[in-house]
């Protein structure tokens, strides 16, 4: 089922302006229930405007946004109820903490949907066990917490409102591998509970590789590709010319593959890339143990 | 001869309430001039304290930093200090702060006292330097995010300083903009032999370095080629780090007693590696 969808989708900043510049071109795209799209492309093609035209941040200078198939902006009144339907974590997330404690900054969505109290407290708590915060640290102000913990603080107060699509942008950017290990991993376990639709905005394809169903890679404005992750890894060398960097074992089996070692099939986890190693090997009557 | 020399260098925030924060603890290192070093470690491991020690923004708690065998804790060094290592920080923005990018460039000669043509030649010299030579006239708000930071290594760069501390200068930028910055900081140490000392959580970058130390819990655990770093999968684990993804899968193969050299860092040298292995099962 679709659950998110685009219609012709185009838009322009500064029309009429000497900085007029069009970043969205005739963008027609779905996104179905409980998939996790992750969505590439270089600086300025376009990532960020399409996102933010999801949950209505901006509008469309022409096409439409349907969410269950209905436009977004057909009662612009009713935009503020789509943002809580769309719950949109911006890069950087943690600029944005500001309450006195970590509950109250969770709780902050929730209670602007004007749920009981019972209600918000009870989605404070499994939204902070989604991020894997301890109940100790929801006393505790957001701002003496580490870099990690801050911006999964401010991702639980986005999965607290219970969106139907969460749209993340570049949640990873600036962590450590540990920090970006756990938070992937905290995201899928997310999406797979809830079956909820998950967008995520990334430049890192080995990141990406590793727990996306999709890929939708922008370039110049409008979608070059979109499709299931191993098609799309299958275009390594398309990807590389549009300057996207493929992750480094996609390129080991692409070299086998030109060297006629490996067959031509796209491989972009370890996980892959160990087994057709392995077989390789095998088949070449090397032990593997 | 040693840029930077700490020892026994310890630092930690003072706190009425609770015991002290140690961020540094009893670190001694030597960074030679003109060397290529890449320091990796866990958030919270202390490697931005240690950045912001080399030009004192900081200074010990304990023990003490040498920089250029100037001390950083003596306050009529302190300029000299600074003159001598140049900061570069993880946020493009934070870092601009003029309208048009050679008034930017020109702002720290400008503090120096400088008279204008030399600030023009240090300006010229250092746009070239870093490739940003053709945009002197733009806005910065208008470039990209690399073409920003490289703006900002140029801000540092009319300074003169004889080394770089660039602290995650990469970490918000798309792979194009880390490629540009990455080979501008290469070519400045190749070229001009800056001293080169850069903060990073991507393994790729620190596999181009000459040396690489990691640190953990406010310690130096791990010093040495990315080589000899990152063929040890099992301790760089231990402190919270990835290795490159060749690497890693080159230890899982050997783990299958594959016979792998350990010490693969690039995708190329994976293929060659492992070409012969084949080979040598075929010839068998």
């Amino acid at each position: 089922m679709t659950v998110l969808q685009t219609e012709n989708l185009c838009y322009t900043y500064s029309p009429g302006m000497p900085f007029e510049h069009t970043a969205l071109h005739d963008i027609s795209i779905g996104f179905e229930q409980g998939e996790l799209t992750a969505i590439i492309g270089h600086t300025g093609s376009g990532k960020s405007t399409l996102v933010q035209h999801l949950n209505g941040l901006l509008k469309p200078a022409s096409g439409r946004v349907l969410l269950n198939g209905e436009d977004i902006w057909a009662d612009p009144k009713n935009i503020r109820n789509i943002r809580f339907r769309v719950g949109m974590v911006f890069q950087y997330p943690e600029h944005q903490l500001f309450e006195d404690t970590v509950e109250k900054d969770i709780a902050f969505g929730p209670r602007n949907m004007g749920l009981s109290e019972e209600e918000i407290d009870q989605r404070v708590k499994e939204a902070a066990e989604f991020v894997g915060l301890s109940a100790s640290l929801l006393k505790k102000s957001p701002f003496d917490l580490s870099g990690g913990e801050k911006r999964r603080t401010a991702i639980a107060g986005v999965m607290a409102m219970r969106p139907e699509v969460l749209i993340l942008d570049e949640p990873t950017a600036g962590l450590d591998p540990h920090g970006r290990d756990l938070i992937l991993e905290q995201i899928d376990r997310y999406r797979r509970k809830n079956g909820t639709t998950v967008l995520l905005v990334s430049h890192s394809m080995e990141d990406v590789a590793r727990i996306a169903d999709k890929v939708l890679v922008m370039q110049h404005s409008r979608v070059a590709m979109y499709d299931t992750a191993p098609r799309v890894f299958d275009r390594a060398a398309e990807l590389e010319e549009m300057g996207l960097s493929v992750p480094a074992v996609t390129r080991i089996f692409s070299q086998l593959a030109d060297k006629g070692i490996a067959d031509h099939d796209a491989v972009y986890t370890l996980e892959q890339a160990e087994q057709a190693a392995v077989a390789l090997l095998k088949e070449k009557g090397v032990t593997v143990c | 001869m040693e840029i930077i020399n700490a020892q026994a260098l310890s630092f930690s925030y003072e706190n009425p309430d609770e015991a002290p924060h140690i961020v540094l603890e009893g670190v001694d290192l030597s960074i030679e001039k003109g060397s290529f070093v890449a320091l990796l470690g866990a958030n919270g491991s202390g490697k931005s304290t240690l950045a912001k020690q080399c030009n004192a923004i900081l200074l010990p708690t304990g023990g003490k930093l040498l920089v250029d065998g100037m001390d950083t804790a003596d306050p009529d060094r302190l300029f000299d200090v600074r003159r001598t290592v140049g900061l570069v920080l993880q946020n493009p923005d934070n870092q601009l702060v003029s309208s048009i990018v050679e008034e930017d460039v020109a702002f720290g000669p400008e503090n120096l006292g400088l008279p204008p043509q030399e600030i023009r030649r240090r300006v010229e010299d250092s746009l070239r330097a870093v490739g940003m030579y053709g945009y002197k006239d733009s806005a910065p708000h208008k470039l990209s995010g690399g073409q920003k930071q490289r703006v900002a290594i140029a801000g540092i760069l009319a300074m003169q300083p004889d080394c770089l501390v660039l602290d995650e200068p990469t970490a918000m930028l798309d792979p194009q903009g880390r490629r540009e910055v990455l080979q501008t900081v290469h070519a400045l140490n190749r070229d001009r032999g800056m001293t080169v000392v850069i903060i990073t959580h991507y393994m790729e970058e620190a596999a181009g370095a000459d040396r690489v130390l990691v640190m953990d819990g406010g310690k130096i655990c791990m010093d040495g080629t990315p080589r000899e770093i990152f063929s040890q999968v099992d301790k760089l684990r231990e402190c919270r780090l990835d290795v490159p993804q060749p690497t890693e899968l080159c230890y899982r193969l050997r783990q299958k007693g594959v016979n792998l050299p350990a010490d693969i860092l690039t995708a190329e040298e994976f293929v060659a590696a492992f070409e012969a292995v084949l080979k040598e099962g075929a010839d068998r």
